[in-house]
C-alpha cells in the first residue's frame, strides 16, 4: 500500500507534464491510497486536484516542494492540520513576495519557527558529502523532530541500492525514519517526450543541446504499485500510510470571513447596514420611500442576514464610498447589483421603478449561492481604487486572484518549436501562420501553408507535442479586477506573490478556483465608457450645462426615457453610443426598435453569443413584430418567460426553467451556472444535458424545447448574460445615447479624450460627429489643449477643438510645457514657441507634422522646414540670437499630401475622405462607392471598396467574419465567410484599402455585401498610414 | 587596360582591403596607395574622369553582399584598376582611361554590362562624370550616360531623393517638407541644409554635382603571404631545402606579425622541372604565427619527405590570415614552452605531422544521457575548443548520479546470445544496476534501455544493457 508524497504537476511551471486532474485520476487508478500535490513552492493547483480527488474519492495532501537556499536543502513540505496549511501559505508568500514574479527565495533562516503543523520530508542531495549531510540533518532534526522524514526517492539511476543504502544509514545515524517517495513529474510515462520539452524551454535551450540537465529516464510519473514493491523495502512504502494518516487537512476546512472594521462600535452588521440603507432611500425618496419599495427593502434585508451577506455589502459600499468621494464614476453589476439595497446604498443607478420584476430573483436563500456584485470604475482611475483596498486592508489581507495564462497555438508552436531545434526564422513562420482566429487547435493545412510538411517527422513530433501542451498552465498573471480580502491574513489562506506590475500583489488562485471553495471576491473593473462619460459630464458642465436638466449634470439627473433618443438608437445611429455601437448590435437595432429601458436591457443580452447559438433572436424578434404568436409550453414556463415574450434570453432564465422544467434542484441549477461558465475550458457538461433533456420530457414538454435550452446554455459559455449585467449596461448605453443625442460635440470630445476605447477609432468618430452637424476645429498649438475641448462659437453652441493629444510623437511633458508657456502670453512666433516651451526637435516635428503650427508658420512644409532648423540655444549666445538663413523655396502641400500628412500624424484628416481624391481611379475601375449600393436590389453583384475601418470574426458566427469599410460617402458592412476569408486570407488580413466584388443582401434598413472576390488596393494608397482595428 | 600582373611578393594589391568610406564629413585624407586620380573641380565640357556605376538590387542581404561584391569586383578589374565597392550592393569603375582600348564609350559599356548579364544578375548601370551622379543615376534604373558635366544638374534634378541612399530619418525629414525631388534640395539655401540634414549631405550634393572631389580607394584583393625562391641550381637533398626554406618561414612570420594575424596552414610548393609540382600542407593545431612552431612543423614535414625530383624552385604560401586570439596566447602561457620545452600543440602539431592529420584528435566528453553521443572527437587543441562542445557547462541541477561508464565503447553494441545472457542472470556475476536511459526521442535515436555491470567469468568486468522495447540483450563495453 502506498500514498504518492511528492508530486509536480504542471502548475510547477514548466516542470510538470500533467495536469493535476490528471495526477489525481491516475493515483485512483492505480490504487493509491492518497496523493500529496506538492508543487514547487507554488499552491496554484491544490483546488484543482482537490475538485478533482473528491469527485474521484482520493484522498488529497497539500504540500509543496521547497527549495532553500538555492539548492541547499530540498524539502517536501506536507500541511497536517488548518494552522499547518496556513503556516505553509506565509511560507510560500513570503519567499514569492522575496522574489521577483515567478521566482522566489528562501533561506534557510527562513525556516526558523516556521511551517508548525507540517510534516517535513527531507531529501538529500546525491552529490553532497556526507558530513554535509550529516550536519544538514541535525540541523533540520533540531527544528522538525518528530515530524521529519528522510525522503528516498529509486529511479533506477543505476546505484539504487547504494542510495538506499547510504540513506538508511544516514537516517539510522541522525535517528530520522525514512520514507518512500516518487519525484512524480507526470501521471504517465508517455509523457516523457512533453517532460524533457517542458525542461528545454525551461532552460532556454534545444532539445539536443539540453544533455544531462534531462532527466535520464521516464521513471518520475506515477508507477504502479507492484513495480514499486519490486523497487522499494516494504517497510518504506508502509511508512507512506503514517504520513498520509496525519495529514487530514482539506481544502473544505477554509471558511472565509470578511473584514470587521467597516462596522462601527456598538453596532452589528445587520444594524449598521440597515442603517446606511435607511440613509440612501431618503436620499433617493425624498418624498417618502414607495410602499412596494420598502417592502422590497424590508425583504432583502431580511434575506442578507439571514444568509450573513451584510459584510459583503458592506465592502461593497465601503470601495463605492470612497470613489464616489472622489469623483470617480462606477456603477455596479452582477446578479446582487441592482437589488433595493444596493440602490440605496449607491452601488447601482438603475432605479428600480424603471425595471418591472427584476429584483425577486437577485439572490435566493435555497441556492445558497455567493451574492455576485462587480463595480465598473473609469478605466483611468481604477487604479487609485485598486491601491485604495491595498492601503486600507494592507497587503496581507487584499489582493487580486490570478488568471491563469495557459498555452495556446501560437505560444505553444513556438516554444515547442525552439526546444525541437527549429531555426527562429522557421519558428516566427509557423507561429504567424497562426492568425489570431484559428482558435484552441492546430490544423495541419495550416502547418503546410507555412511552408512545413505535416508527414515529416519532425514536424509530426512537433504538432504531437504541441497539441499535448495546449492548455498547459504557462504562468501566472493578475485577473482584470477581482479582489479577495479577507477578515484575518489572507496570506493563511493562499499564497501571496508579486504581479509583474509593480505595487500588485495576486494570490495563486484564479476565480475558478475561488468559486469552488465558495471564496468571495469584489470585482474592481474598468470600464472605458464610464471615463468618457465622466468627462462629458465634465465637458457640458464647464461649458454651462446643458438645456432641460437644471444645475449639473450626472448620472443621476440625465432626463430619463427620452423619446428622441429612442428614435435615434432605432435608427442605428448609435457610434460611439455603449454596446450597440457594434455592427452586430447596430443591424439588430432596426429590426428590435428598443422604446424602452427595458427594451434596451433585452437588446443588450440578446446579440451574444448565447441567444444566438440558441437561435433566439428571430423567434423573439418575430413574437416582437407580431409574426408570431407569444406562446409558452406550460403555465410555470410562463412565468419565468413572460418578459421576453416566451423566449429565454437572460442567463437567470435558462437556471430558473431548469427548476421549473427540468425538476433540478436549486444546487443543481447552481452547479449548472457553474458548469456554463467553464465548459469552454474544461468541459463537463455532459452530464446535465441528460438530466435536463430527461427532466423537461418526463414533464411534457418537447424534446426540440429542451435541446433548444441547452443549446442556449452551451452559448452562454463564459458570456453568460444575467439580467442584472445587462441592465446595469443598459443604464451606460441610455446614458451615452442621451449624451451622444442632445451634445453630440462634447460626447465626442469626450470619447477621443477616453482612447483607447470602444469600437471606433478617432477618425471615425470625429466623422460622425460632423455628420450630426458639429463643428470640428484643428489641433493647433496656439489654442488646443492636451485634451479635445468645446469651443464656444458665435452663435452659442459648442464647437469641437481638436486636442494635442491626437498627435502622434508629441510627448505628453512637452504639450505641458508649451500649455504653460502659453498661458503666460501667446507665442509671437514658432521661435518664441521652441524658445519659451523649451520643446525639444522631435516634439516640434511632431506638432509640424500634425499641422498645429499652421497659424505660427503658415503651411506644413515651411513649418517642418523652420522647426527641423531650430537649434538648442547656445548658453554663450543672447537667447534672441537668429542665425541668418535664406527663405526656403518651398511650395505648399497639394491636397493629397496633407491629407497622407493627417492620417500619418493624427489619425484623421479633417480635409476631404482619402477615397475622394481617388475616386476617379476608382471609378475607372467600376468601383461604386457605399452610397450607390443602396439603389441596388438584392442579390445583385457589386463590386465597391473602402478603407478598413474593423475586422472582427465573433466566436458565435460560425466562422463568418465581418468587415467594415469606409469610403468618402459612407460605410459598407461585408460578409466573409470562412471558405472565401480561407481562400483569400491574404488580402483579408492584410489590406488596409480594400476592393471587394460580392452580392448586397437586404433585410429591410440592414444592407450588407457578401464578399466572393477581395482585392488589396493599398498600393493605391502610397504612404497613408491607416490602421485598421482588429476585434476578435 | 589589362589589371596590373600581381607581383609576387608580400602584399599584393594595396595597403588594406577595408571597404571605403564614404560618410567621412571631410574629403578623406589621400592615404590610400596608389593615390586615386583626384578628381577636377571645375567643369570643363569633357571631365578628366569619367565613372560607370553599377547597381546590383538583387545583392540586398547585409551578410551576403560583402562576399560577392568583392567577387564581381575582381571581374570589373578587366576593364579598370579602380574599381570601389560601394556597399551594399554597387561598384563604382572609373573608366576614362579604358575608353580608347574599347574603341568607344558605347562599346566598353556595354562590354562591362555584358559581364553582368552573363553572370545572370540583374545590374542598372549609369556613367557620369562624378561618383556619386553615377551612383544616384544607376540607383534611379536610368541608364544614362553622360560626359558632359555641364549637364549633370538637369539630369539629377529630377531623380527621386532616395536615390541617394541616404539615412531613412534624413529621407523621412525631406519628405515631410515636401521635398521629394534632388531638385527640390538644391533649390533650398545652403546653410539651411547643412543645418536640418548635416554637413555631409550638402557635400554628397557637391560632389554629385561635381563641385567638389572625391577621392575613391580602389579595391584590393585579400591578403596572403607568397613568397617564392628559385634556385640558381636543382637542390637534391631535403636539409638543402629546410636551409632555404628558413628565412621565407621567418618573413613570413614577420609579416603575420605586422599583421597581428596568425594562420592555421601554411602550403610549400616544390616545382620540379620534369615531375608536377609537389605540394605539401604544414597543418597547425591552433591559429599561430610563432616563427618556432612554423619552423618546426615545416621541418619535421620536410624530414618525412623523399623527393620525387630535384626541386627547381619553392614557394610558400599562407592560408587565409585569422585574427590571434588571446587563447592563442593562453596556450602558450598555461601549456608551458619556455626553456625549450615543447607545448602541447607543438607536440600535437609534431605527431601530426609524422602520422598524419586525421590520426591525432582529442576526445571530449558531451553531457548527454546516452552513451552513443556522450563523446566527440576533436581535431582543434585550442583549450577552448575541449570546452566548447559542450557548449555550457551544466549547473548541477539534475544529478547525474548513473554507475560508472567504461571508456571502451564498442563501435556497435553487439547482441548477446540467450545462453549467455542465461548464464549471466544465473550466476552472481551481477555487480551494478539496472541503470535506466531513456533519452533521445527528439533526433529520432530513442533509446529505452537498462544497464547493468556484470563479471565475466574471465574478471573482465562487462558493460551490457537489455533493450525495454525488445526485451533483447546487449554487450556495450568493456571496463579496462
Amino acid at each position: 500500500m502506498y500514498a504518492e508524497l511528492h508530486a509536480l504537476s504542471n502548475f510547477s511551471f514548466l516542470r510538470g507534464a500533467s495536469h493535476p486532474e490528471e495526477l489525481v485520476e491516475r493515483a485512483r487508478a492505480l490504487g493509491y491510497r492518497a496523493l500529496a500535490l506538492t508543487d514547487e513552492c507554488s499552491l496554484a493547483g491544490v483546488v484543482r486536484a482537490h475538485i478533482a480527488a473528491k469527485r474521484c474519492e482520493l484522498p488529497l495532501i497539500v504540500g509543496a516542494e521547497l527549495h532553500c537556499g538555492g539548492d541547499d536543502l530540498k524539502l517536501v513540505v506536507l500541511a497536517t492540520s488548518r494552522s499547518g496549511y496556513g503556516t505553509l501559505c506565509r511560507l510560500i508568500s513570503r519567499a514569492r513576495r522575496a522574489g521577483a514574479k515567478g521566482s522566489y527565495r528562501l533561506e534557510r533562516q527562513d525556516l526558523e519557527n516556521a511551517l508548525d503543523g507540517c510534516l517535513i520530508v527531507w531529501l538529500p542531495a546525491g552529490r553532497t558529502t556526507l558530513p554535509k549531510q550529516e550536519s544538514d540533518g541535525r540541523w533540520l532534526r533540531e527544528r522538525f523532530a518528530g515530524r521529519l522524514w528522510i525522503g528516498v526517492e529509486l529511479l533506477t539511476g543505476g546505484l539504487d541500492a547504494r542510495r538506499l543504502e547510504m540513506l538508511e544509514a544516514l537516517g539510522d545515524a541522525l535517528g530520522i525514519p525514512r520514507v518512500a517517495a516518487g519525484d512524480v513529474h507526470m501521471h504517465r510515462r508517455s509523457r516523457r517526450a512533453l517532460q524533457d520539452v517542458l525542461t528545454a524551454i525551461r532552460l532556454k535551450i534545444p532539445l539536443a543541446e539540453a544533455g544531462t540537465r534531462l532527466h535520464p529516464n521516464g521513471e518520475r510519473h506515477l508507477r504502479p504499485l507492484p513495480r514499486l514493491e519490486e523497487l522499494y523495502p516494504g517497510k518504506l512504502l508502509e511508512e507512506t500510510l503514517a504520513l498520509t494518516e496525519r495529514c487530514t487537512f482539506s481544502l473544505d476546512e477554509l471558511r472565509y470571513e470578511y473584514p470587521e472594521e467597516l462596522v462601527p462600535a456598538g453596532e452589528t452588521p445587520t444594524s449598521h447596514l440597515r442603517h446606511l440603507t435607511e440613509l440612501g432611500a431618503a436620499k433617493r425618496w425624498p418624498g417618502g420611500v414607495p410602499a412596494a419599495v420598502r417592502k422590497e427593502i424590508e425583504h432583502e434585508l431580511r434575506l442578507l442576514a439571514e444568509l450573513k451577506f451584510e459584510p459583503f455589502f458592506l465592502t461593497v459600499h465601503d470601495v463605492v464610498q470612497y470613489a464616489r468621494s472622489h469623483h470617480i464614476l462606477c456603477q455596479g453589476r452582477g446578479s446582487a447589483a441592482n437589488s433595493t439595497v444596493c440602490y440605496c446604498l449607491g452601488i447601482t443607478e438603475v432605479d428600480p421603478s424603471r425595471m418591472s420584476m427584476l429584483f425577486e430573483r437577485f439572490i435566493s436563500k435555497e441556492r445558497n449561492e455567493p451574492p455576485d456584485i462587480d463595480v465598473d470604475f473609469e478605466h483611468e482611475r481604477r487604479e487609485e481604487v485598486i491601491q485604495y483596498i491595498y492601503s486600507k486592508y494592507g497587503r496581507e489581507r487584499a489582493a487580486l486572484a490570478a488568471t491563469v495564462i495557459c498555452y495556446r497555438p501560437r505560444s505553444a508552436l513556438r516554444d515547442v518549436g525552439k526546444a525541437l531545434g527549429l531555426g527562429l526564422e522557421e519558428v516566427d513562420r509557423l507561429a504567424r501562420g497562426m492568425q489570431w482566429w484559428d482558435g484552441q487547435r492546430i490544423d495541419p493545412e495550416r502547418i503546410r501553408a507555412s511552408g512545413f510538411d505535416p508527414m515529416d517527422p519532425r514536424t509530426r513530433r512537433l504538432m504531437a507535442l504541441t497539441a499535448e501542451i495546449l492548455g498547459f498552465p504557462r504562468h501566472l498573471s493578475q485577473h482584470v479586477g477581482g479582489f479577495v480580502i479577507a477578515r484575518r491574513r489572507l496570506d493563511e489562506l493562499v499564497p501571496i506573490e508579486n504581479a509583474a506590475m509593480p505595487e500588485r500583489t495576486v494570490i495563486e488562485w484564479d476565480k475558478d478556483d475561488l468559486d469552488a471553495l465558495g471564496l468571495l471576491k469584489v470585482d474592481v473593473l474598468g470600464l472605458g465608457m464610464l471615463t468618457a462619460i465622466r468627462r462629458a459630464f465634465g465637458l457640458i458642465n464647464a461649458f454651462g450645462g446643458t438645456s432641460g436638466v437644471p444645475g449639473e449634470l450626472s448620472l443621476a439627473t440625465v432626463p430619463g426615457e427620452d423619446a428622441a433618443v429612442y428614435d435615434m438608437i432605432c435608427r442605428a445611429d448609435t457610434a460611439g453610443v455603449f454596446q450597440i455601437e457594434s455592427r452586430a448590435q447596430m443591424s439588430m437595432l432596426p429590426r428590435l426598435r428598443p422604446r424602452n429601458f427595458y427594451d434596451l436591457v433585452i437588446e443588450v443580452a440578446i446579440v451574444r453569443p448565447g441567444p444566438i447559438q440558441g437561435e433566439m433572436v428571430h423567434p423573439y424578434l418575430r413574437r416582437r413584430s407580431g409574426e408570431e404568436p407569444v406562446s409558452y409550453p406550460s403555465k410555470e414556463v410562463e412565468k419565468v418567460l413572460k418578459r421576453t415574450l416566451g423566449v429565454p434570453i437572460f442567463q437567470e432564465q435558462v437556471m430558473q426553467l431548469s427548476i421549473v422544467a427540468a425538476g433540478f434542484s436549486p444546487g443543481q441549477a447552481d452547479g449548472l451556472r457553474r458548469a456554463m461558465a467553464a465548459w469552454k475550458r474544461k468541459g463537463g457538461l455532459e452530464p446535465f444535458q441528460r438530466q435536463l433533456i430527461d427532466g423537461m420530457r418526463e414533464r411534457g414538454y418537447e424534446e426540440s424545447f429542451a435541446l433548444q435550452i441547452f443549446n442556449q446554455i452551451l452559448g452562454f459559455g463564459e458570456y453568460g448574460f444575467p439580467e442584472s449585467h445587462a441592465a446595469s449596461f443598459a443604464l451606460l448605453v441610455y446614458t451615452s445615447a442621451w449624451l451622444k443625442a442632445y451634445e453630440p460635440a462634447a460626447f465626442c470630445a469626450a470619447l477621443i479624450n477616453s482612447q483607447p476605447m470602444g469600437f471606433y477609432a478617432p477618425a471615425q468618430l470625429v466623422r460622425d460627429a460632423r455628420s450630426h452637424g458639429v463643428e470640428v476645429r484643428p489641433a493647433d498649438a496656439t489654442v488646443s489643449d492636451w485634451d479635445c475641448t468645446l469651443e464656444r462659437r458665435d452663435d452659442g453652441r459648442p464647437a469641437l477643438r481638436l486636442g494635442l493629444r491626437l498627435v502622434k510623437h508629441l510627448t505628453q511633458e512637452g504639450a505641458r510645457r508649451l500649455l504653460e508657456a502659453r498661458a503666460v502670453r501667446p507665442f509671437a512666433g514658432l521661435a518664441d514657441l521652441a524658445e519659451r516651451a523649451t520643446l525639444d526637435r522631435r516634439d516640434l516635428e511632431a506638432l509640424a507634422a500634425g499641422d498645429a503650427l499652421a497659424a505660427l508658420s503658415g503651411h506644413r512644409y515651411r513649418a517642418v522646414w523652420q522647426v527641423s532648423g531650430v537649434e538648442r540655444p547656445l548658453p554663450l549666445l543672447p537667447a534672441d540670437t537668429q542665425v541668418p538663413e535664406g527663405i526656403p523655396l518651398l511650395r505648399a502641400p497639394r491636397e493629397g499630401h496633407d491629407i497622407v500628412a493627417d492620417y500619418a500624424s493624427l489619425g484623421l484628416t479633417l480635409r476631404r475622405h482619402p477615397l475622394a481624391l481617388l475616386r476617379d481611379r476608382l471609378g475607372k475601375r467600376g468601383i461604386a462607392d457605399t452610397q450607390a449600393l443602396w439603389d441596388r436590389p438584392d442579390g445583385q453583384w457589386v463590386t465597391t471598396a473602402g478603407l478598413v475601418i474593423t475586422r472582427q470574426r465573433p466566436g458565435s458566427a460560425g466562422g463568418v467574419t465581418f468587415v467594415t469599410l469606409e469610403d468618402e460617402v459612407g460605410y459598407v458592412n461585408l460578409i466573409v465567410w470562412q471558405r472565401v476569408a480561407e481562400e483569400q486570407r491574404a488580402a483579408l488580413l492584410e489590406s488596409r484599402l480594400l476592393e471587394v466584388r460580392g452580392q448586397v443582401q437586404r433585410q429591410g434598413d440592414v444592407l450588407h455585401v457578401v464578399a466572393r472576390r477581395l482585392v488589396n488596393l493599398s498600393a493605391l494608397l502610397g504612404d497613408l498610414m491607416i490602421e485598421s482595428r482588429n476585434f476578435r | 587596360m589589362k589589371p596590373r600582373a600581381l607581383k609576387s611578393a608580400t602584399a599584393d594589391l594595396f595597403a588594406a582591403a577595408a571597404p571605403p568610406s564614404r560618410r567621412a564629413a571631410t574629403p578623406p585624407a589621400a592615404a590610400a596607395s596608389p593615390p586615386p586620380p583626384p578628381e577636377q573641380s571645375t567643369a570643363r565640357s569633357r571631365s578628366r574622369h569619367l565613372w560607370y556605376a553599377v547597381v546590383f538590387p538583387a545583392l540586398g542581404e547585409p551578410q551576403s553582399a560583402p562576399l560577392s561584391l568583392e567577387r564581381l569586383c575582381l571581374h570589373a578589374q578587366r576593364f579598370t584598376p579602380w574599381v570601389s565597392i560601394e556597399p551594399p550592393n554597387a561598384l563604382l569603375l572609373e573608366i576614362r582611361g579604358s575608353v580608347k582600348l574599347f574603341g568607344s564609350l558605347a562599346a566598353l559599356g556595354a562590354d562591362i554590362d555584358a559581364v553582368w548579364s552573363g553572370l545572370k544578375l540583374r545590374a542598372q548601370s549609369s556613367t557620369a562624370p562624378s561618383t556619386l551622379a553615377a551612383l544616384w543615376l544607376a540607383r534611379a534604373g536610368q541608364k544614362a550616360v553622360l560626359e558632359d558635366p555641364g549637364s549633370l544638374a538637369g539630369c539629377l534634378a529630377k531623380l527621386s531623393v532616395a536615390c541617394t541612399s541616404w539615412d531613412p530619418g534624413r529621407l523621412h525629414t525631406l519628405r515631410t517638407m515636401g521635398v521629394n525631388r534632388i531638385g527640390e534640395l538644391m533649390r533650398l539655401p545652403r546653410a539651411g541644409i547643412a543645418r536640418r540634414l548635416g554637413a555631409d549631405a550638402l557635400l554628397d550634393l557637391d560632389i554629385a554635382l561635381m563641385r567638389q572631389a572625391a577621392p575613391r580607394r580602389a579595391f584590393a584583393a585579400r591578403e596572403r603571404f607568397h613568397e617564392r625562391c628559385d634556385f640558381e641550381m636543382e637542390v637534391e637533398t631535403v636539409a638543402y631545402l629546410q636551409t632555404a626554406l628558413g628565412p621565407l618561414i621567418e618573413r613570413c612570420a614577420r609579416f603575420l606579425r605586422e599583421r597581428q594575424a596568425g594562420v592555421e596552414a601554411l602550403e610549400l610548393k616544390l616545382d620540379h622541372r620534369t615531375q608536377p609540382i609537389t605540394r605539401i600542407r604544414l597543418g597547425l593545431a591552433s591559429v599561430t604565427g610563432d616563427p618556432r612552431r612554423l619552423a618546426d612543423v615545416s621541418m619535421h614535414k620536410l624530414a618525412r619527405l623523399e623527393l620525387a625530383a630535384p626541386v627547381r624552385s619553392l614557394e610558400l604560401k599562407s592560408g587565409p590570415l585569422r585574427p590571434l586570439s588571446t587563447d592563442s596566447f593562453d596556450v602558450f602561457a598555461c601549456l608551458g614552452g619556455a626553456g625549450g620545452r615543447d607545448t602541447a600543440p607543438q607536440l600535437v602539431e609534431r605527431l601530426r605531422a609524422r602520422l598524419g592529420e586525421q590520426a591525432v584528435y582529442g576526445i571530449c566528453p558531451v553531457p548527454e544521457h546516452r552513451p552513443e553521443v556522450a563523446w566527440q572527437r576533436v581535431q582543434s587543441l585550442s583549450a577552448k575548443g575541449t570546452m566548447r562542445v559542450g557548449r555550457q557547462t551544466p549547473p548541477p541541477r539534475i544529478d547525474v548520479q548513473g554507475m560508472p561508464r567504461p571508456i571502451w565503447l564498442l563501435n556497435e553494441p553487439a547482441r548477446l546470445r540467450a545462453p549467455d545472457v542465461e548464464r549471466l542472470r544465473q550466476s552472481r556475476s551481477l555487480l551494478e544496476g539496472p541503470e535506466r536511459i531513456e533519452s533521445g526521442w527528439w533526433d529520432g535515436k530513442d533509446v529505452t534501455r537498462d544497464y547493468y555491470i556484470v563479471r565475466q567469468s574471465g574478471g573482465t568486468r562487462l558493460w551490457i544493457f537489455q533493450e525495454r522495447r525488445s526485451r533483447r540483450w546487449f554487450v556495450h563495453g568493456v571496463f579496462a
